[in-house]
């Protein structure tokens, strides 16, 4: 009998099944990973076991929780459990707080809605329950407001709230998805800790394998609404039986950051094809949800298959799983390049464990994505100036800024914030320029400068020799031809009220290129393979990775030499964004691009970049060849950053917390907002 | 600041503009000598920046002028005028508190069942009935029908009972309204903070729904409302002109209406200027205690 | 009732209006059937428009025709809403006074809607001194109720039916600059700007291509909603002398004048409450259901 046996969970919203008959069960001390992508329904899921789903959705199964069922007891009685027996940790700790309330109270709080404590007692137990969660200063955090907080103070606060009446169950949301690397890092630690010391059985939500992979023994895999895959941890890393959690491993195992193995630049990673359907309509798709992006898919797959044991302790939902021994990461990892595959294995031919070319194009391409196999990887790996014309370098960059507090919700302000301290940068012609860094560190800010955004405080931006900032408009119209940006927000970069083929022609226009615009738009749409009748659709008709494809094709319009991407893939889903981190790789090749490539994911910068710049709270702590930066990093701070990535099938902080603690340790950026 | 620009606004344009007020005390058949020697008399041949420099000293130095057709010192005309409309707003803001919160928040919390939206569409009902033609049809029913109170007229303050008897149909029909347009508000606020996530925290705490709305809820409720609040409060201030010429309450309002008929510049500048200083001061005033409620924008300042 | 005209969650609510995430979301057609209060808001809204324009052209009598023989005639076959004081069709008078509270409405919303949009846009794309003076400029004329601009008017130029268009336009230009601002503000932070000013669209393209069609539909929410502020604005003013004089039809001087003969026939007070209600509902559920449907995230919370 486990601590918490879920059947047949069914969560729906105006017919909508968003969640379709889970079954779920976490023993006494048992860890559990809940993976799956946005619209997966994971949040939902534990929502729906604590019974605080939002209004307008509704749920049924049962939900047994220590021999009661949640799902018939009364509110009050579910209220008596709830904080008490089972608590749950919330993804944004800024919002999951009252802002109106000091943190020591709603801390105390916790307390004394379970049982009878004197004022002074809940303030004392909860300076002790601050300290428990390794937060320094506990006295003065008490009386702080949670907006004085940084983030990971704030989950720290979050969390002594949940583990305040010891209880035998803890629901974790994604709890460091809003967090930096590093803050995330020490938060997962600390839980990891916590739920050790306390025998606390967890269920651990996230997008991430490599989070759950450090903290779970089980996992269970979910795909619109649905359960796939339910194994051991290592068992799913190893042999991954599900076609789609095979993708995931694959995707997340080569974009994964630090690895001992080789990096092959600009190879193409390993995609899963297509996107996944919307939640609401993927509760109408009849038969497997994941055919339509399948390679094994057969006529057998419009009946729905269910979730079943394989093996003994691993379950799939699907009727052709792969064999035990294909695709096992570590040997995705260790092989060579044009061994990389898609992991849609046809189903004919299950045998070899690492297959050449089984591409399956996905709905939206034209053909597949990385059909010229390593055909584009061909840069000038140039780490030094001389040789390559200086094509937009900046010096001694300084940007103060007035704090916004109203607006960013975010941290105290102390004066001026330095968003830039004296950066010098060289983007050589030919190079892709990664620039690395957290929130605060300044590199949105260095994005915009470069790009003649905005101003900065101090200091000089030059385009080919000539200085840009500070320049009228006007003077800045040959830098705007070949400089052009992809922003992070696919959905927020492009103008809702604008069709598709509207938005990438806009820079033809704004520009004076001559030429036949619908052609180009044409050939552009092509470029980034998208359908030629996307042209008329309107940005919220598109899923998250096409809107990128289309912000893409904009910024390629006016056929720029620099293209600047500011955190271009770090919205999307992973399986999405190896699809666009591979269209980013051929684009480069095919139209001799150089790139400014600003990301806070050390992965995706080591799969694309040739050169990298390590950026922190506005200053360059380090720069310099990609593979140096990374495999023998100089600076503490890189160090730390790079010991913090969360590693598939590596133990939360095992063998690594010299080095982590050596970086310049502080959950307080200096500023919100700005990174 | 603001005031002070105001007030040259109001000065000015009614200073200006054609419509000498001599003429008009005098009536149509007055003598050219009369008229200038009236003129005279009010100080209107200053010039017009004098005019206004005496005007705003005697404000500032409690001397608000004497009524140009009255003779009265406006000072009095106006205190006596207070009397009624101060006590008409203060019980007009109580009735509408009384109507907003509970009708904001049952229709919030209720909004997905009947009787939620059945409290929405009585509010939007409320939104749409004017203040004055609700009071005219408060005198049809409760006065002239029923007899119950009396409709109009004012009997003073050494008549407390009767005093407060003649006050509660036209508070009953200024409040009602503004707590109908408050309601709306304090609907919008609460359904906010139901899908909030700290909401959702509490909840997960062990708080019951109705006690984590208490104590996490009104507070969060409270700053949105409060802003509005302050506007509506300048909105039963205007509300009460328009009321007190429905009750016939001698008022601020029917002061002002008949000065405006009288031509009474001096007066209708008085009270003109007064609103709207009791609108900025208001205004600002809602500033401050929303920023001594909210800890995020405490700092700002 | 409040003249001031303030639908503070309009001006706050700088987010700005985009349509939603999910992939093959119901078109707006859909939501609008799906909100009934846009559905019952513009039945209503277009009952009146059509009243409007036929009045223009047929009444069932002529409105200012008198009869003395037939005064309070109650409903009947040939008067469907009886007779007044002398006699006179009180529907046709309803219905000739919904023309001309209309078309008062509209110009005003319209004059304050063309001074108010381009002073918001400037103040959002300027920010700095010349954005604070906009604003510090629209905070002062925010000051003074449509009311008290009425009576500066009137006392300067007497009661007119232009007095009321021109205090409540007045009144109104503030909140559209407001709302403007605020939604301009909001969208000019998007990356789809940014995105475009690094392409070399110029800020005058900007503001027309990006900007405006984005806030276009706050903009038109907040002209259904001021448009019904408008119709209650201009029945009060009237009522109080400081409208149209007799013997036009309006719906404040019809209301004005049952009210004194209220002891003889309440009924002729029911008729024009009714209708101003009837007409205030119409267009504030009509503005309310375009929010509905234009920002589905509002939707049902
Ligand atoms: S093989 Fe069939 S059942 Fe299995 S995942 Fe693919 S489509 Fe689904």
């Amino acid at each position: 009998m486990s601590l918490l046996d879920v059947e047949d969970l069914v969560i729906s919203s105006a017919g909508a099944r968003l969640v379709d008959g889970i079954d779920l069960s976490v023993g006494a001390g048992e860890r559990v990973g809940l993976i799956g992508e946005s619209g997966s329904g994971k949040s939902l899921t534990a929502l729906g076991v604590m019974q605080l789903l939002p209004r307008g959705l509704s749920s049924t199964g049962s939900i047994r929780f220590e021999d009661r069922d949640l799902a018939r007891i009364s509110e009050r009685a579910r209220s008596s459990l709830r904080g008490r027996r089972v608590a749950m940790v919330f993804q944004e700790p800024m919002s999951a707080l009252n802002p109106l309330m000091r943190v020591g109270k709603q801390i105390a709080e916790s307390l004394t809605i379970h049982k009878t404590v004197s004022r002074a007692e809940a303030k004392e137990e909860a300076a002790r329950l601050l300290a428990r969660v390794e937060i320094h200063d506990p006295r003065a955090v008490l009386r702080a407001y949670p907006h004085e907080l940084s983030g990971g103070q704030r989950q720290r606060v979050v969390l002594a709230m949940a583990i305040a009446n010891h209880p035998v169950l803890l629901l974790a949301d994604e709890p460091t998805t809003a967090l930096d690397v590093t803050v995330q890092d020490r938060v997962l630690r600390l839980l990891d800790g916590l739920v050790r010391a306390e025998q606390m059985a967890l269920l651990l939500i996230s997008h991430d394998l490599a989070v759950v992979s450090g903290i779970c023994e089980r996992v269970m895999v979910m795909y619109c609404g649905r359960v796939v895959e339910r194994a051991a941890v290592d068992d799913v890393l190893a042999h991954p039986r599900h076609p789609y959690t095979a993708g995931l491993v694959a995707t997340s195992a080569s974009l994964g950051g630090v690895s001992s193995a080789p990096v092959r630049r600009l190879q193409p990673l390993p995609t899963i094809p297509g996107t996944a359907p919307g939640a609401a309509a993927a509760s109408r798709i009849a038969g497997c949800p994941f055919r339509a992006r399948c390679g094994r898919a057969t006529p057998k797959c419009l009946e729905e298959p269910r979730l079943e044991m394989i093996v003994a302790g691993h379950d799939v939902a699907c009727w052709h799983p792969l064999p035990a021994f294909a695709v096992p990461f570590r040997a995705l990892e260790t092989s060579g390049g044009a061994g990389r595959t898609d992991v849609a294995l046809e189903p004919g031919r299950p045998e070899p464990a690492v297959l050449a070319q089984a591409a399956t194009p996905g709905y939206e391409h034209a053909s597949p994505e990385w059909s010229r196999p390593g055909g584009h990887a061909a840069q000038p790996v140039s780490s030094c100036d001389d040789g390559a014309t200086r094509i937009l370098e900046c010096e001694n960059l300084v940007k103060l800024y007035r704090p916004e507090l109203a607006r960013q919700g975010g941290e105290p302000p102390a004066g001026l914030i330095r968003a830039l301290d004296g950066v010098d940068l060289v983007v050589l012609e030919g190079d892709v320029l990664g620039i690395v860094g957290e929130s605060g560190s300044g590199k949105s800010t260095l994005a915009r400068i470069l790009l003649g955004l905005d101003r900065p405080t101090s200091g000089e931006v030059r385009f080919r020799a000539a200085r840009i900032d500070g320049s009228p408009e006007r003077a800045l119209r040959a830098m705007r031809r070949e400089v052009q940006v992809v922003f992070q927000d696919p959905l927020g970069s492009l103008d809702p009220r604008m069709r598709v083929r509207d938005i990438i022609a806009e820079p033809l226009h704004a520009l004076g290129v001559e030429g036949d615009h619908r052609q180009r738009v044409a050939e552009l749409l092509e470029a980034v393979r998208l359908s030629r009748d996307t042209g008329r659709r309107y940005p919220h008709q598109l899923s998250g990775g096409q809107r990128q494809r289309v912000a893409i094709a904009r910024a390629l319009a006016p056929r720029p030499k620099v293209l600047v991407a500011d955190e271009a893939v770090s919205a999307l889903d992973v399986s999405v964004r190896a699809q666009i981190l591979n269209l980013f790789a051929e684009l480069i090749g095919r139209f001799a691009l150089t790139v400014v490539f600003i990301s806070h994911d050390i992965g995706v910068v080591r799969h694309l970049c040739n050169r990298v710049v390590v950026l922190y709270r506005g200053k360059v702590v380090e720069e310099g060849p990609t593979e140096e930066v990374l495999s023998r990093p100089k600076s503490p701070y890189t160090q730390g950053l790079l010991a913090a990535i969360p590693q598939l099938g590596k133990q939360v902080g095992d063998d690594r917390a010299p080095t982590a603690e050596a970086a310049p340790a502080s959950d307080r950026t200096p500023a919100g907002g700005l990174g | 600041m603001t005031l002070a620009a105001a007030s040259v606004i109001v000065f000015v344009v009614l200073a200006i503009l054609p419509g000498k007020p001599a003429e008009v005390i005098l009536g149509t058949q007055a003598t050219p000598s009369a008229v200038r020697a009236l003129t005279d008399k009010l100080g209107l041949d200053k010039p017009i920046w004098r005019q206004y420099v005496d005007w705003v000293g005697g404000i500032v130095s409690g001397h608000l002028g004497t009524s140009y057709i009255s003779g009265q010192p406006i000072a009095s005309e106006l205190g006596s005028a207070l009397e009624v409309t101060g006590p008409l707003v203060g019980l007009g803001l109580l009735v509408g508190l009384v109507v907003a919160v509970p009708l904001g928040v049952f229709s919030a919390v209720r909004s997905r069942r009947a009787s939620g939206v059945a409290a929405s569409v009585l509010n939007q009902i409320g939104i749409a009935v004017p203040s004055f033609v609700l009071g005219i049809l408060l005198i049809v029913v409760v006065g002239v029908e029923l007899h119950l109170l009396p409709t109009g007229g004012f009997t003073g303050w050494s008549d407390p009972t009767g005093a407060l008897r003649s006050l509660v149909l036209p508070a009953v029909a200024l409040g009602v309204v503004e707590g109908a347009i408050v309601g709306r508000y304090v609907r919008t606020a609460v359904l906010d903070v139901l899908s909030s996530d700290y909401l959702r925290t509490a909840r997960a705490k062990g708080l019951t729904p109705g006690r984590a709305l208490v104590r996490h809820g009104l507070r969060n409720v409270a700053v949105p409302v409060l802003t509005v609040l302050g506007l509506e409060l300048a909105g039963l201030v205007v509300g009460a002109v328009i009321i007190e010429n429905v009750f016939t309450l001698p008022g601020m309002g029917t002061l002002l209406l008949q000065s405006v008929e009288n031509r009474d510049l001096i007066v209708v500048e008085d009270i003109v200027l007064l609103v709207a200083a009791v609108v900025l001061v208001v205004n600002f005033a809602v500033d401050i205690l929303y920023h001594s409620l909210d800890p995020r924008i405490a700092r700002e300042r | 009732m409040s003249i001031l005209p303030v639908r503070l969650d309009a001006i706050t609510g700088a987010e700005p209006v985009s349509d939603g995430e999910i992939t093959g979301e119901p078109s707006v057609w859909h939501r609008w059937r799906h909100s009934p209060s846009a559905v019952v808001g513009s039945v209503i809204s277009a009952a009146v428009i059509v009243v409007a324009i036929v009045s223009v052209v047929w009444t069932p009598y002529n409105p200012l025709a008198i009869n003395m023989a037939a005064t309070f005639a109650g409903p009947s076959a040939q008067h469907l809403l009886g007779t007044d004081q002398y006699g006179r069709d009180v529907l046709s008078r309803l219905m000739s006074g919904t023309d001309a509270t209309l078309y008062a409405g509209v110009v005003s919303v319209l004059g304050a809607a063309a001074i108010g949009i381009p002073a918001g846009l400037y103040a959002a794309q300027r920010g700095g001194l010349p954005g604070q003076l906009v604003l510090r400029l629209a905070d002062l004329v925010y000051a003074f109720p449509a009311l008290l601009v009425a009576v500066v008017l009137a006392t300067d130029f007497g009661g007119s039916t232009l007095t009321v268009m021109g205090a409540v336009a007045l009144a109104f230009v503030p909140v559209f600059a407001r709302v403007t601002r605020s939604g301009a503000l909001g969208v000019l932070s998007l990356d789809y700007v940014s995105a475009a000013r690094a392409c070399g669209v110029s800020r005058t393209r900007i503001l027309r291509r990006h900007v405006l069609p984005n806030i276009a539909p706050l903009l038109i929410t907040q002209m259904t909603l001021l448009l019904s502020v408008a119709v209650l604005a201009d029945a009060a003013l009237t009522y109080l002398g400081l409208g149209a004089p007799p013997p036009g039809a309006s719906w404040g001087l019809m209301l004005e004048e049952a009210q004194r003969y209220m002891g003889t026939d309440p009924l002729l007070v029911v008729w024009p409450a009714v209708t101003i209600a009837l007409c205030v509902l119409g267009f504030n559920l009509l503005g309310d259901g375009l929010r509905d449907v234009f920002d589905p995230r509002r939707r049902d919370r």
